[in-house]
């Protein structure tokens, strides 16, 4: 179905479209890198270079519009600091081998450790920003060499709404395209900052606000977000399930729920109305700290909209009951009915350019391709006839948390970590370092000489995203083609040649010689992707059995479980083990800011962007700092129980009184989150950690 | 001080207070002579329909006034006793930044385009001319005690004829 | 046409800055300043139609061209007036003043274009006063009294 009020594909031709005569010069299209809105543009090529950006017009996701780190994405490209070489460690430091050399090593190493303490022993990172053709091999890699330990950094952002989301509605992803967004009367916004993390929203959230929308932001800190927010609940870090089932239960006491939904789709009712026996608005006042009325106000305000839609990002799923919050989402949506129609949905935002895709690739380790289960009988048969392996794992393998605990447990002895930074993303830095030097060998495939690949026996130059061809899976499900607009730096290969010409080393049956030979191959083999053949200028939306007909808006008629019906599940508030006490008196969150990205390993080597922010700020109340008598701008140390780092202090009443803010960009922040995690999804808590604040004297 | 207050339910769009502000604002201040001025006299107030609804939207001379809070020159300033918002154009430079935060859009230019251009609440008049021109008493010109009273009157008037149908 | 800025949709995202500094050889003319943690204003050229700068510049290298306050370099002799005239601190560069010049070959301002929460427009004076006057209006007309 179409729906009302959403660009269609107008002028083909950008407004600043120039190109000149000469035949050096060329427009190639391509999708942003960075977060998983999906924006398009063109890079404009000349003699080799990319030299322009020109955002599209055209594109339904953006119109033209680009936020600072789209437009930065430029710097990347030819920055001289990027990996040009494949290098290995020597006593002497780094030495340049050749490529044949290097993927040579790498498959001794494997095949050695794997041979000798079998192939649990190793452990296989694949990238959230590598197409969905690359993740698919690296997934493909590992398991065929009958390792089941291979994952992804979605482990880190969104494990638990792929958990969550699977077990209550058997669908993991947005529901509803970004853009719907406009549609909506209502927008619940809860643990996501998308002024700052995914810009783009706000136009389509503000678009909905002018036609009337209510907009609600549930969030400690008075974000860019809750700027624009007709209602801010500045809740107590890590008590987003006690919010969430406070609404859940104030609306079934007031009867404020979509019954005829609710019995025509779901099953539980009972039992989440039983599990909420003793959840009244004023205990979850008591734990969030957002008075009764105001939680009332926004209950009432969601369930009775005629279109209310949930975002929620980080703030929710990076908790040790991450889990929990994700089906307290899901509970409130199914509740209210507010599901399979314009306007509504649940949104979970996602963080990297391809995370969806990654997931939808088998890159976690609990799902082959196409979110089969390892368990189950069939999936091992059909895969291991596809691939002619007869090794494929029948089980779920260590997740990329477990990979750190085992190599410090000594199980796990080789890592092939491709396009992540676990130093500076996992938890825990000191922890994560100690695994990862524990290990007999570290090859790491990046496109900058990380944190992580510093520590590396072996590192692999790869290309970034302008340099090859492949398919990205944006946020809302929509599933894009990038082309190749210049050539790698140096001897920098893609990632799909490198996993490719490694499984050939290994022996290994890859028949693979392009991305589209690759895509061709997902097509057959992940059911949700079967019609995408033909993805034309602006993608195509999973799940797509036809080519050309998908639905943009998912559970419209039935949920895909067992029976069609979702379930309610009781999402059990667990208070955060981190409360605040005598020697760590603050409590320390973190996020993101808009001009960096994630570990920062490219948006820190940005000159542009660190021109707006370029160092690690401890942002903290008025109250507390007075109290500690810090300034804005005072270097101060902040110290946890796992390390202590430190950043400069901007004081700001932003942020409320007993809570500290540092954005995860700089690889100071992990050293103070610990290691406390979900047990269903194992995500990691980074949200919530008692801290000391201190000023550097 | 009296304000100029509307009334939401009366407007039936018919323009009367637009042409009685742009007259009053004329050199003549004639409706035969405004037509045929140049620069043509230009209202300060619009009648805007909104969701089927017909609605004047005056200046409200706010008690914090934002157009002249961010003038930056002092050309648009309020007078610390009646609230009155007024704007020198002799000190206006045409940057709009009054016109851009005008939270009700009724911030406008001069014919010409030069300066910025709002309502003065008609000092020369006892009544602000478009309250006077209003033939419906959408526009009303009072305290706003005796609005508050004028919508409470209404309101129990339809109480009592409610009580009396049901009667 | 100046581009005029809606404060209530500015998330000070800095895209514009970003925009038009790429799009002028690193020098922007955009200004994303954040009150308060409260508030993101993005700052640009007014083209004030009774310019200060033009009034200071002896050198005639700020010229008003129809709705637009045009520099031109070329007569610049760097005296640096204009920049402590504007009483937006929106020339900057001292000696080599730059300010925006509404990026002249596209049809829309990049910055406009640019911007994720559509808080920029360049439309004529009438469509930015409309466009609030019409919220208003809608808000008011929401309020639900019925004749």
């Amino acid at each position: 179905m179409r729906l009302p009020g959403l660009p269609g594909a107008t002028a083909a031709v950008p407004e600043v479209m120039s190109v000149s005569d000469e035949s050096d010069r060329s427009m190639v299209a391509t999708i942003c890198p960075y977060c998983a809105c999906g924006c398009g543009f063109y890079l404009e090529v000349e003699r080799g270079q990319a030299r322009r950006i020109i955002p599209r017009s055209d594109h339904p996701v953006n119109q033209g519009a680009l936020c600072p780190k789209g437009w930065a994405s430029l710097e990347m490209i030819h920055h001289p600091e990027r990996l040009k070489w494949p290098l290995r460690r020597t006593a002497d430091g780094w030495e340049r081998l050749s490529w044949q050399q290097a993927l040579q090593i790498l498959a001794d190493n494997l095949r050695r450790i794997g041979d000798t303490r079998g192939p649990d022993a190793l452990g296989f990172l694949s990238s959230t920003k590598c197409t969905n053709e690359e993740n698919y091999l690296i997934q493909k890699l590992a398991r065929t060499m009958g390792c089941a330990n291979v994952d992804s950094c979605a482990r880190l952002c969104h494990a638990s709404t792929v958990v969550g989301l699977r077990r209550s509605m058997g669908s993991c992803s947005v529901t509803n395209p970004l853009s719907d967004l406009a549609n909506s009367r209502c927008i619940l916004v809860i643990g996501s900052n998308f002024a700052e993390n995914h810009p783009i929203l706000a136009r389509w959230v503000l678009q909905a606000k002018e036609a009337g929308a209510t907009l609600i932001v549930a969030d400690p800190r008075r974000t860019p977000t809750a700027w624009l927010a007709d209602q801010h609940l500045p809740l107590r870090p890590g008590t987003d399930v006690a919010l969430l089932n406070g609404m859940v239960r104030h609306i079934l006491d007031q009867g404020l729920h979509d019954r005829d939904f609710v019995q025509r789709r779901t099953t539980g009712l009972e039992q989440l109305r039983s599990s909420l026996a003793d959840f009244s608005l004023a205990r979850a006042e008591r734990i969030t700290g957002v008075s009764a009325g105001e939680l009332a106000r926004a209950a009432r305000a969601y369930a009775s909209s005629p279109a209310s839609a949930v975002v929620y990002g980080m703030g929710v799923t990076q908790h040790a009951s991450g889990t929990a919050g994700v089906e307290a989402v899901a509970n409130l949506a199914l509740l209210c009915g507010q599901l399979g129609r314009p306007g509504t949905g649940i949104l979970p935002m996602r963080g990297q350019n391809n995370v969806q895709g990654a997931c939808d690739m088998g890159a976690m380790t609990e799902f082959y391709p196409g979110y089969r289960l390892p368990e189950d009988p069939r999936t091992v048969q059909v895969f291991g006839a596809a691939w002619g392996s007869t090794c494929l794992p029948a089980r779920k393998g260590l997740t990329s948390m477990e990979m750190m605990d085992a190599a410090l447990f000594g199980t796990l002895k080789a890592m092939y970590i491709v396009g992540e930074d676990p130093i500076c993303s996992h938890p825990d830095q000191s922890r994560t370092r100690q695994a990862l030097q524990s290990l007999d060998f570290l090859a790491v495939q990046d496109i900058f000489m990380t944190e992580t690949a510093e520590m590396a026996d072996l590192v692999l130059p790869a290309a970034c995203w302008a340099e090859k061809e492949g398919t990205f899976t944006s946020a809302e499900r929509r599933v894009q083609r990038i082309y190749r607009a210049t050539d790698p730096p140096g001897e920098a290969r893609e990632d799909l040649w490198i996993v490719s010409n490694l499984a050939r080393t290994l022996g290994l049956n890859f028949p693979y010689t392009d991305a589209s030979s690759v895509f061709q191959e997902i097509c057959r083999r992940v059911t949700i992707y079967k019609g995408l053949v033909d993805l034309g200028d602006f993608g195509g939306f999973w799940p797509c059995l036809e080519p050309g007909k998908w639905n943009e808006i998912l559970h419209q008629d039935c949920f895909p479980t067992e029976g069609g019906l979702a379930r309610f599940l009781p999402a059990t508030y667990c208070p955060s083990t981190q409360e605040p006490g005598a020697d760590y008196p603050l409590l320390l969150t973190t996020g993101r800011k808009v001009c960096h990205f994630n570990s920062g390993s490219i948006t820190r080597r940005t000159p542009s962007l660190l021109a707006i922010s370029d160092h690690l700020v401890v942002e903290m109340n008025p109250e507390d700092a007075a109290v500690l008598e810090i300034v804005e701008g005072d270097r101060v140390w902040v110290k946890t129980v796992q390390g202590s780092a430190s950043g400069y202090a901007h004081v700001s009443g932003s942020i409320p009184a007993g809570v500290v803010f540092m954005p995860f960009h700089f690889p100071a922040t992990n050293r103070l989150t610990g290691d406390a995690r979900d047990p269903i999804s194992h995500i990691p808590e980074l949200k919530a950690w008692a801290c000391q604040v201190k000023k550097e004297v | 001080m009296p304000e100029i207050f509307v009334r939401l339910d009366r407007c039936v769009g018919c323009r009367s207070c637009e042409m009685a502000c742009a007259t009053e604002h004329s050199a003549g201040k004639s409706l035969i002579s405004a037509a045929s001025e140049h620069p043509r006299p230009r209202k300060r107030l619009y009648v805007e329909m909104a969701e089927g609804t017909k609605l004047p939207m005056v200046c409200r001379h706010c008690e914090d006034a934002p157009c002249a809070s961010v003038c930056r020159t002092g050309a648009m300033t309020q007078d610390p006793e009646t609230h009155i918002v007024t704007r020198d154009a002799e000190k206006c430079i045409g940057c709009w930044m009054c016109a851009m935060v005008c939270p009700y859009g009724v911030v406008g230019r001069t014919a010409e385009g030069r300066v910025a251009l709002k309502c003065d609440r008609c000092p020369d008049l006892d009544v602000p001319a478009c309250v006077a021109a209003c033939p419906t008493h959408t526009l009303v010109f009072m305290e706003a005690e005796d609005f508050s009273e004028l919508l409470r009157v209404d309101a129990a008037a339809r109480l009592a004829r409610g009580y009396r149908s049901r009667a | 046409m100046p581009v005029y800025v809606d404060v209530g949709r500015c998330v000070a995202c800095h895209g514009c800055e970003m925009a038009c500094s790429v799009s002028h050889q690193g020098r922007s003319g955009v200004f994303v300043q954040v009150v308060d943690d409260l508030v993101g204003v993005s700052m640009i050229c007014r083209h004030c139609q009774d310019a200060p700068c033009i009034r200071v510049c002896y050198a005639g290298a700020l010229q008003q061209e129809g709705t637009e306050v045009v520099l031109d370099e070329t007569l610049c002799t760097g005296c640096g007036l204009c920049q402590a005239a504007c009483p937006f601190g929106l020339i900057s560069g001292g000696t080599r003043p730059f300010k925006c010049d509404l990026c002249p070959g596209l049809q829309t301002p990049l910055c406009v274009t640019t911007c994720p929460s559509g808080a920029l427009s360049d439309g004529p004076f009438q469509a930015v006063a409309g466009h609030f006057r019409a919220l208003a209006a809608q808000k008011l007309a929401r309020s639900g009294v019925r004749r």
